[in-house]
């Protein structure tokens, strides 16, 4: 009888670190979410930070192009203003197309495409933009993690329990994984 | 740096056979013996317990973070995929092939009553080399890691061939050594009649060229700002296998198995000692 005590009492102790492990691990898949998209935040911020310095720099050729200039600094604005996932994915959407109008207008002038100070900031650009397309799937990968551990056996219980809810994706549409090739 | 993998499970044999004669076989209806089967029990069960819930952790940790790309890895605990590429020239000791990374140890065969390949010598490298993927290269010092790298040599040598060669000429011993057949970083063949003082050599390493997973903290360099990955100050993990993350985690879950035998091994074994102590 005194054995069989012992086993159910294990079965407890079992039980309660099994819970805890579970309950750490789901706190850790949160947490890389939120580092994981921070992560992205740093280098939204570089960019745009490189993006003023780009209009610094082209205004003076580029008189003419105003809703291109504009544009930039109304992408700015809206990551300002933006308030969760979506609209961070809508500025960042916004900001990527705006730079691309940009470089491509950039082309009719051979002075400002010859400017060393352009050409640098734009592979600066260039290369934030490569480095945020890798957190942006690093960061839709950590929540994938997160999404599909809450669903299974037995993190779902625990999750069900504490309030766990899915997570959402950066969605990002198909224009923003492309990346200008300014050696065509 | 104890050979954990090949060790556990002896460990895992030992302790079963230890239970079954401390637990079943000793005690009889002897008080006095009873209490230690009660020890043995408890100690196999902390023992299973303690690194269970350790090996779990590490196993989370590389199912929870997914792989980064060099050009964009950020500073912490990160896990990368790639091709290893040295620096520096390094040699591996025995089999003297140029490599990036190594460890080496050395086991002396003891006679007598308790008969083992005692531990000698685990010597691992300690130079930086290079992880490449498609998007970059990120230096890696790999001093205090936990390697999980396949067994690539083991090498035999008999007592008589250290009388033969002295220890300037061990260029000349190791290249006499005889080599002892690897199956899937396993020997393939048992040395069946050891004598004392017989010495096996074995060598995990890593090639240039070799595919690479590591688990570590990336961090910058001191005075520069170009990143490196380290075992990292608060950060516990850093792990370095051949291959990718699934070669990793299968060795993980079949130390995970077995310490979970244990475990189990332990709790069966109080729920049947503590009740012969109390009647």
């Amino acid at each position: 009888m005194i054995g069989l005590y012992i086993i159910i009492g294990f079965i407890i102790l079992f039980l309660i670190i099994a819970f805890i492990i579970i309950y750490n691990n789901l706190v850790k898949l949160k947490n890389n979410i939120s580092k994981a998209w921070a992560n992205i935040d740093v280098l939204l911020k570089q960019r745009f930070d490189e993006l003023s310095k780009l209009i610094d720099t082209v205004k003076g050729y580029m008189k003419y192009e105003k809703k291109v200039l504009t544009d930039i600094t109304k992408a700015r604005s809206m990551y300002d203003n933006a308030k969760g996932i979506k609209d961070m994915a809508d500025s960042n959407k916004f900001a990527h197309e705006s730079t691309n109008n940009l470089f491509a207008v950039a082309e009719n002038y051979p002075d400002l495409k010859a400017s060393k100070n352009f050409l640098k900031l734009q592979s600066r650009i260039t290369e934030l933009e490569n480095m945020i397309a890798d957190r942006r799937e690093f960061f839709n990968d950590t929540v994938t993690i997160y999404n599909t551990r809450i669903k299974q056996i037995p993190y779902n219980t625990i999750a069900g329990i504490l309030g766990y809810k899915r997570k959402e994706l950066f969605v990002a549409s198909g224009e923003e994984k492309k990346v200008v090739d300014f050696d065509k | 740096m104890w050979n954990y993998s090949r060790d556990l499970g002896k460990l895992v044999i030992i302790s079963t056979i230890a239970f079954i004669f401390f637990v079943f076989i000793l005690p009889g209806n002897d008080s006095d013996y009873l209490f230690y089967s009660l020890l043995a029990a408890l100690a196999i069960f902390i023992f299973g317990l303690v690194f269970t819930i350790k090996v779990f952790k590490e196993r989370s940790i590389i199912k929870n973070i997914p792989h980064s790309k060099i050009r964009s890895v950020a500073i912490g605990l990160s896990e990368i995929v790639g091709t290893a590429k040295s620096i520096t020239t390094l040699k591996t000791p025995v089999s003297n092939q140029d490599c990036v990374y190594y460890r080496y140890i050395v086991r002396q065969y003891v006679s007598g009553k308790n008969s083992s390949w005692e531990l000698k010598k685990d010597e691992a490298s300690s130079q930086n080399f290079l992880i490449k993927d498609e998007t970059g290269e990120i230096e890696i010092d790999p001093s205090n890691v936990d390697g999980y790298l396949r067994l690539r040599k083991a090498y035999f040598a008999p007592l008589d061939l250290s009388k033969i060669f002295s220890k300037d000429e061990s260029e000349k011993y190791f290249k006499n050594l005889e080599e002892i057949p690897i199956v899937d970083g396993n020997e393939k063949s048992k040395i069946l009649f050891p004598k004392d003082g017989d010495r096996k050599y074995y060598e995990y390493y890593l090639l240039p060229g070799d595919d690479v997973y590591v688990l570590g903290t990336v961090s910058a360099k001191e005075q520069s700002d170009k990143l490196f990955i380290h075992k990292g100050i608060n950060d516990k993990y850093f792990i370095l296998g051949n291959n990718n993350e699934n070669t990793v985690l299968k060795q993980v879950n079949r130390r995970l198995l077995l310490l979970s035998f244990l475990l189990v091994l332990g709790v069966f074994g109080l729920a049947y000692a503590v009740p012969l102590i109390f009647t």
